[in-house]
């Protein structure tokens, strides 16, 4: 059918086989392309086109648990432990002064503690005119932030090295130091998140997030 | 082919290649009658000429590395020269070994390894990213012997390459009330941030290429979050795991950083899109003109989407006129505009204005500082001035 037939006219070979050929082509062109394209734009936009990728591995709850999870405000995922400022204030000189001063006034690292008077060193709040710079105490929302951050990043040079009670501790000496819980309260999974930081009213994370 | 028996001096020793040729002639060539000589043989990289001196500029600590906006020429920045910044460090991973983690309210908790997420359905668009504290060193302390590289160098326009987010989450299989992905970083703060679940399911993607090429270690090899037009802190580098939730997770790095201070002292943690913005990089610090004809040439971008019309002033705000903008003018990636401009040998003053598809303008300084309070530290889009004096010294404006 392709070479055609010298017996035929070359007239009728253009217009009929051609027409033919031509419809069969489409057809054969929409079955094999067109389905495939099909498809792999499906797979991208439905679960179920998506899940027959079939690939990667499933995880096991035990891996979950080593990769570390969410430390919520409202406490979960807190891990087990506790501590004081009166124990904190030892690992403190140890762990943290060198870095950010003693009794966290501020060093290479940031002030820890709220400024008396124009502060020295690292400003990370954002304070009105004519205040002084802000410290972690002006300007976390909650106390379980800075807990799920020291845990996981301090000190800075070997984060992640602290044990949870002296993290506990850590924490409550630093907000003993800005005049947020007593100096022999113990910290834990249960007290922590109750700790009432001042920038809590000031934020607005409730509000839709700009997309 | 074999000499005949006996002719000896027809019998190679080696037959020589066309590179030992090559070699050769290079080797041996006389300069003398014509003071030409063939250059180098082909190498497996190539490099810039030693007369060209490109540089990221590195912060005082090694955390902050700026593209210098105004040695470069077109849009895309090249692999190099692209910013960054981090918190500790760039930790070096290897591709080998590595997977990302989807888990959290997922019907499937899964480990995709990088050969997975390149098999999958991929995306390739061109994208700006921009550091939320861009510019505010010249907001704080402006001077005038400031460049484009110091003023805004914390934004790099590049083609990125990736899976995208919304295709790995219906892989797993996304819980009903989920809302929010933390996406956590391998460095060594475990750096991580929560994302709405809506821009995942958008255009964010989990890259793994930039510019025709693997990642580069300073961009997060071997995997991470591009979220196109948002502020760069939350498009997450040397992706660790992804965390489907029901809320946000309140991390250090949305409350305490990157979280933005209004007029009444509230303080808004998810403002993530990068506005509407444009700078003139050339006439600029630290360039000297001479009098007569040149092209002003600057980028304009806009995390909303594409730049509309970028307008350029020569007397200071007085008369405005549109500028060239070069195609492809796409959505949420740098756009570059040009204008061309005689130079009377007077005093005068340039600026750019962009404006965006959705109708936002870009402020003037006035304007944005009376929506900010004085402390603000992120998303300075305000238009930038320069001031050419008579002698043809150029001299950053805005605020000085």
């Amino acid at each position: 059918m392709l070479t055609g037939s010298t017996s035929r006219t070359r007239t009728r070979f253009t217009s009929r086989t051609v027409f033919v050929l031509a419809v069969l082509g489409v057809a054969c062109g929409k079955r094999s392309t067109h389905g495939a394209a099909d498809e792999h734009v499906l797979a991208s936009l439905t679960d179920a086109g998506a899940t027959a990728y079939g690939l990667g591995r499933p995880v096991m709850p035990e891996e979950v648990r080593a990769l570390g999870s969410v430390i919520f405000p409202d406490g979960t995922g807190l891990p087990a432990g506790s501590g004081t400022a009166l124990q904190g204030e030892v690992v403190f000189a140890t762990r943290c002064a060198g870095c950010h001063g003693p009794s966290g006034v501020g060093a290479t690292g940031p002030r820890l503690v709220r400024a008396r008077s124009v502060a020295l060193g690292y400003r990370i709040g954002r304070p009105a005119p004519g205040e002084p710079p802000a410290t972690f105490a002006d300007f976390y929302p909650y106390a379980t932030t800075l807990f799920e951050y020291t845990r996981r990043a301090m000190p800075w040079n070997e984060p992640g090295s602290l044990g949870d009670d002296d993290v506990y501790a850590l924490v409550a000496y630093m907000l003993w130091l800005n005049g947020l819980v007593a100096r022999d309260a113990a910290l834990d999974a249960r007290s922590l998140p109750a700790v009432a930081m001042p920038a809590r009213t000031r934020f607005r994370e409730e509000d839709p997030p700009q997309l | 082919m074999r000499p005949k028996r006996g002719r000896w001096y027809l019998r190679p020793v080696r037959t020589p290649s066309r590179r030992d040729l090559l070699a050769a002639l290079a080797a041996t060539a006389a300069p003398a009658a014509t003071g030409r000589a063939p250059g180098e043989p082909a190498a497996n990289l190539s490099r810039r000429s030693s007369s060209v001196r490109l540089e990221r500029s590195v912060d005082a600590i090694g955390q902050d590395a700026y593209t210098p906006l105004q040695e470069l020429s077109g849009a895309i920045t090249p692999s190099d020269l692209h910013f960054s910044r981090n918190h500790f460090g760039t930790p070096r991973l290897d591709a080998e070994g590595y997977e990302l983690v989807v888990h959290g309210l997922v019907d499937r908790p899964t480990a995709f390894s990088l050969e997975d997420l390149k098999r999958m359905p991929s995306r390739c668009a061109t994208y700006f990213l921009e550091c939320a504290g861009n510019g505010a060193g010249a907001f704080h302390h402006p001077r005038p012997t400031m460049s484009p590289q110091y003023i805004d160098g914390a934004t790099s326009n590049s083609e990125w390459v990736g899976v995208p987010a919304a295709f790995v989450l219906r892989q797993v299989g996304v819980a009903s009330d989920a809302s929010w992905m933390l996406a956590e970083s391998h460095d060594a703060g475990r750096y991580a941030r929560s994302i709405p679940l809506a821009k995942a399911y958008d255009d964010a993607l989990f890259a793994y290429a930039q510019n025709g090429e693997p990642l580069r270690a300073e961009q997060g090899f071997p995997l991470r979050l591009v979220l196109p037009g948002w502020e760069g802190s939350a498009s997450i580098k040397w992706l660790r795991r992804v965390e489907l939730l029901s809320r946000p997770a309140m991390t250090r790095d949305e409350t305490a950083r990157y979280s933005d201070v209004a007029l009444d002292g509230a303080i808004h943690p998810f403002t993530f899109v990068m506005g509407v913005k444009s700078i003139i990089t050339t006439p600029s610090y630290p360039e000297v003109l001479l009098p007569g004809w040149r092209e002003i040439r600057g980028l304009a971008w806009s995390g909303h989407g594409r730049i509309a019309r970028v307008d350029v002033t020569t007397d200071g705000g007085a008369t405005w006129r549109a500028a060239e903008l070069d195609p492809p003018v796409l959505p949420k990636a740098h756009t570059r505009f040009r204008l061309a401009w005689s130079w009377s040998g007077e005093g005068a003053t340039l600026m750019s204005r962009a404006l965006d598809e959705r109708g936002n303008a870009q402020p003037t300084l006035e304007e944005f500082r009376a929506d900010r309070p004085a402390g603000n530290d992120y998303h300075n889009n305000y238009i930038r001035a320069w001031r050419v004096a008579a002698d043809g010294r150029v001299a950053f404006a805005s605020g000085c």
